[in-house]
């Protein structure tokens, strides 16, 4: 078995009620994307968030770290004046060609 | 398993609480329904005769001309291409690949210009064209052949940095990778350029695949399935890529962003 199955065999089995850290990330990110869990994940889930505080904190962090990477994706840039310029070239010779 | 016995019997009072919720909550969305849905229909019926009215009254005596779509190529660029190239420069972090990208759209974009129906507005069917550019250009990155090797070192090195593999328990965050309370600075236009620059730089630390994966989830914003299909990757790959770039991203930005 390569890392990577292992990796996956890891977290598809084997999660009971009470989780460690690296499983309470993995579902905490499938929870942000509204993936369904089970409804023992769910409970284990929340059981472990009101005991660690680490993982309290890397769910706090993920959402910061969604919000500035969607924050920064509407930033406005212009296009050079050259590359315009260019690319008006580039369309009238093709619009000529038909 | 004195311990365990009674987080068994607080999980099984939950589990009831949420039950009776749930039924108490549905009972009241069907009587909620059932209003909502009468009150519509008193107000919605006028409105549909106006409608149809209205419908006919354009068919009749509008020009057919109104419905073939224009699309006028000499304006794009005055109109079009400081939006898509900051479309493209967002998502790619490199101002090369941006205008490349743009100049490629409006060179396909030239050539489907038969097929363009009129069903959307000329930018969104532009933006269609240069997003289907863009995760090209990822799916490209991510099929990098010399990259399965270092990818599968990487695996192994990864988790073991981030949690205990050993120890009193198992799977516990390692105390130096784990996170540390942040100081989110302010959103100003200098702070954000130096985000960008940052998150570029982390997003280039990571293996090629998962880097793909964590631009078309978080800059895309495409749905899980749709990332699976357009890499060829099953699911549980997915969520475990996802994961761990997600861990390797917290730490970079830690390091570099927040400097606490």
């Amino acid at each position: 078995m390569s890392a990577e199955e292992k990796n996956i065999a890891y977290f598809s089995a084997g999660m009971g009620w009470n989780l460690c850290c690296k499983q309470a990330t993995y579902l905490l990110l499938k929870q942000e994307e509204q993936q369904k869990l089970s409804f023992k994940e769910e409970y284990a889930l929340k059981f472990h968030m009101s005991i660690c505080k680490l993982c309290k904190a890397f769910k706090k962090q993920s959402a910061i770290m969604n919000e500035t990477i969607k924050q920064s994706l509407q930033q406005v840039v212009l296009m050079p004046e050259s590359q315009k310029d260019n690319l008006k070239l580039l369309i009238n010779r093709h619009l000529d060609e038909k | 398993m004195f311990l365990k016995k009674t987080l068994v019997s607080v999980v099984n009072t939950l589990m009831f609480l949420k039950n009776t919720l749930v039924s108490i909550a549905n009972t009241l969305m069907f009587f909620k329904k059932t209003l909502v849905s009468s009150k519509n229909e008193r107000v919605c019926r006028p409105q549909k005769i106006n409608i149809t009215f209205l419908k006919y009254n354009y068919l009749y005596n509008m020009p057919q001309t109104t419905n073939t779509p224009v699309l006028d190529p000499q304006k794009w660029i005055d109109s079009y291409a400081d939006y898509l190239y900051a479309y493209a420069y967002n998502r790619v972090n490199d101002e090369e690949s941006a205008k490349d990208l743009v100049q490629e759209t409006f060179l396909s974009a030239l050539k489907a210009r038969d097929g363009f129906k009129g069903e959307a507005s000329e930018k969104t069917w532009l933006v269609a064209i240069l997003k289907r550019k863009i995760i090209d250009l990822y799916r490209k990155n991510a099929a990098h052949p010399q990259q399965s090797f270092e990818e599968s070192e990487q695996y192994k090195v990864a988790y073991s940095h981030y949690f205990t593999e050993s120890g009193f328990i198992k799977g516990e965050w390692d105390k130096k990778a784990g996170p540390k309370p942040w100081n989110v600075p302010d959103n100003n236009g200098i702070e954000q350029k130096e985000f960008k620059h940052i998150l570029a730089g982390c997003l280039g630390k990571l293996p090629k695949m998962w880097a793909s994966v964590f631009s078309l989830k978080y800059l895309e914003e495409e749905e899980s399935e749709s990332i699976c299909k357009e890499l060829e990757i099953s699911s549980s790959n997915y969520w475990v890529i996802i994961h761990r770039a997600k861990l390797q991203m917290r730490e970079c930005l830690e390091k570099n962003w927040i400097k606490a």
